[in-house]
């Protein structure tokens, strides 16, 4: 009955948080594809748990009719866009349906397995016990903060030696998701609130095959749709519940939505793709710290973009691309001030950093290097992620797709970032190795999945004409 | 497609040995434990449901638990109660929390209720542990 309850929960909060993702992008006039629906659930969700925040900040109660009222609001005054939004995903779903009835045995199969692997980890999600380290620590309990005081504020705590390991400095997000689920209940549902992980895992699926399917043909999509769900790697986040990470899964797929948009994005900087990716680039950085180098990353890239159009074809960014920008980017700079406010402090600002000398890098490089040396002679993919990135690296070099380098470009500035933070950690690296390194490979798998499949585009034609051919007989 | 039968082969162990028959009996305490000791673990919701809503809570546990997981998972399942987490039994005597919780492990000394406080329950979980949970006798009604 449990199960039951807190799968309706979780079902009715996917469906609410697509519905007002959809609402927002229909409203704001984005073309909709595949690709910005994939997207749709998770800017809903990010958009309902500001929204509390900013309740909390002007003291009105996380009540559902206030937390849904204003979207059914703008849904009324919006009802022609809404309605006709409404036909297009139903074309869309009928379409993709009707497609399913073209696949040929192995890529159905494949297909079958898929949803077969999604169904055990919902299965998981809702019957396991709450009982993972940092999701009681952390996540769960500050969504259970929050939603006692109606507010993001975890000031009167009180005080314990151990408090520094509830890591207050990360930001509020995802905890905030998890009490929007309870506000639409009106009680904290533990099982509920601890499975919104299956959302992002769906919009993650979503954006490969959307962003997969149009260059690679069904068959190989299909595949590497399956490898994105059941790689061993997402097994620390579906099936076992000890794992110690829970928001590190989410944070992935912002980054590989962010990915994903930077790479249609043909006019980067002006466009409304780059405004996605800004988008996903700012909510990967309010759900973790190492959300944060990824936004500067992508800031970069995209005020690079905006600074080149400005001075070589005296093109300025669109006002709906500023607007969008300074709207997500508020509540990240809000939490960065709030966290130093309150001296919340990240372990790297706060704790004595040896002495770096050659010697010491060496030999915590050393160490760095041997311990996934022995992570590839596990019995899990992590050799066929090096191969991946290694196979993406090499058709990237070989290619000359702009938005192809790009994307790799931001992909390994992001993988060295993780590394640098691993060789400069004022901790114990062996201690950060053994609890950290299977979380930030986790950050990284998702994106490097889409990032092969986007460079498997540049293997030559007669490849991909053989996939052609093999889909059309089929 | 080697990486997609990998992928099988690897993964689907892993899912097919999860305890889902545990899991849908409704039982899954007995699949999934949490990283501390059985009679805290075993006896959370039932003190979560004895002591008052609000108020400090001074929980004594066995010194093993002082610098593992139980402050953690008795802040949370308490939550919004302030945990005050002590070893030494002396500290029920001068605490001024609106309640005690005593995890009491078989081998472990007895707990008679404190000046001021009243005994409202006593959980037995396996193994000849015992939960007291003693609420301050003003704030019991």
């Amino acid at each position: 009955m449990t199960v039951l309850v807190a799968g309706l929960v979780l079902g009715l909060y996917i469906l609410i948080s697509y519905g007002v993702g959809r609402l927002i992008v229909a409203v704001a006039g984005f073309q909709v594809d595949g690709l910005v629906r994939a997207g749709c659930p998770l800017i809903g969700a990010g958009a309902m748990a500001i929204q509390l925040w900013i309740f909390g900040v002007i003291h009105v109660p996380w009540f559902v009719i206030f937390l849904v009222g204003p979207w059914v609001v703008v849904a009324a005054i919006a009802r022609r866009r809404l309605v006709a939004a409404m036909r297009d995903d139903a074309e869309a779903l009928r379409r993709s349906v009707g497609s399913l009835r073209d696949l040929d045995p192995l890529t159905a199969g494949i297909a079958a397995f898929t949803l077969a692997t999604l169904g055990f980890y919902l299965l998981n999600l809702l019957a396991q016990p709450l009982v993972g380290w940092d999701a009681i620590a952390m996540w769960m309990f500050k969504a259970r903060v929050f939603f006692d005081s109606g507010s993001v504020n975890l000031a009167n705590l009180p005080v314990y030696p151990l408090v520094g390991s509830r890591h207050l400095d990360y930001p509020p997000l995802f905890s905030l998701m998890v009490d929007t689920t309870w506000v639409l209940i009106g009680r904290i549902d533990d099982m509920a609130g601890k499975s919104i992980g299956l959302m992002f895992l769906i919009s993650a699926v979503g954006a490969v095959m959307a962003s997969l399917s149009p260059i690679l043909g069904r068959r190989l999509t299909v595949l590497l749709a399956f490898i994105l769900v059941a790689m061993p790697a997402m097994q620390t986040s579906f099936i076992f519940p000890y794992y110690i990470g829970y928001a590190d899964y989410a944070l992935a797929t912002l980054i590989l939505l962010s990915l994903a948009f930077l790479y249609r994005s043909a006019r980067v900087g002006r466009d409304e793709d780059s405004t996605l990716a800004f988008v996903f680039a700012s909510f990967a950085a309010l759900t973790k710290n190492e959300g944060i180098p990824f936004l500067l990353i992508v800031v970069v890239v995209l005020g690079s973009g905006v600074a080149w159009a400005m001075l070589r074809e005296h093109d300025r960014p669109t006002v709906r691309l500023m607007a969008t920008a300074v709207a997500v980017l508020i509540p990240v700079l809000a939490w960065q001030v709030y966290a130093r406010v309150h001296g919340f402090n990240s372990d790297v600002l706060t704790k004595a950093h040896p002495s770096w000398t050659v010697g010491v890098l060496t030999s915590r490089a050393h160490t760095i290097a041997l311990f996934f040396w022995h992570l590839m002679n596990r019995l899990d993919d992590y050799p066929w992620l090096a191969a991946a990135w290694i196979v993406s690296t090499a058709l990237t070099a070989l290619s000359r797709y702009r938005r192809l380098t790009l994307v790799w470009g931001v992909f390994s500035a992001q993988a060295i970032v993780l590394g640098l933070a691993l060789l400069l950690t004022p901790n114990d690296v062996s201690f950060e190795l053994n609890t950290a390194a299977d979380r930030l490979v986790l950050q990284l798998a998702p994106s490097l999945v889409l990032l092969l499949g986007l460079a498997l585009r540049e293997l030559p034609r007669r490849n991909v004409a053989e996939i052609s051919a093999g889909e059309a007989i089929a | 497609m080697l990486w997609t039968l990998h992928t099988l082969v690897v993964t689907g162990p892993i899912m097919l040995n999860a305890h889902y028959t545990d899991l849908l009996r409704g039982t899954p305490q007995g699949a999934v434990r949490a990283l501390l000791g059985d009679p805290i673990q075993d006896s959370t919701q039932e003190v979560v449901a004895s002591v008052p809503a609000h108020g400090d809570v001074l929980v004594l546990v066995d010194a093993s638990e002082l610098d593992g997981f139980a402050y953690f998972w008795l802040t949370y399942w308490l939550y919004p109660r302030h945990v005050q987490l002590s070893a030494d039994l002396a500290a029920a005597s001068t605490t001024s929390a609106t309640s005690i919780v005593y995890f009491q492990r078989a081998d472990a000394p007895a707990l008679t209720a404190p000046s001021g406080y009243a005994l409202r329950s006593e959980i037995t979980a396996a193994g000849g542990a015992h939960t007291l949970v003693f609420v301050k006798t003003e704030a019991s009604t």
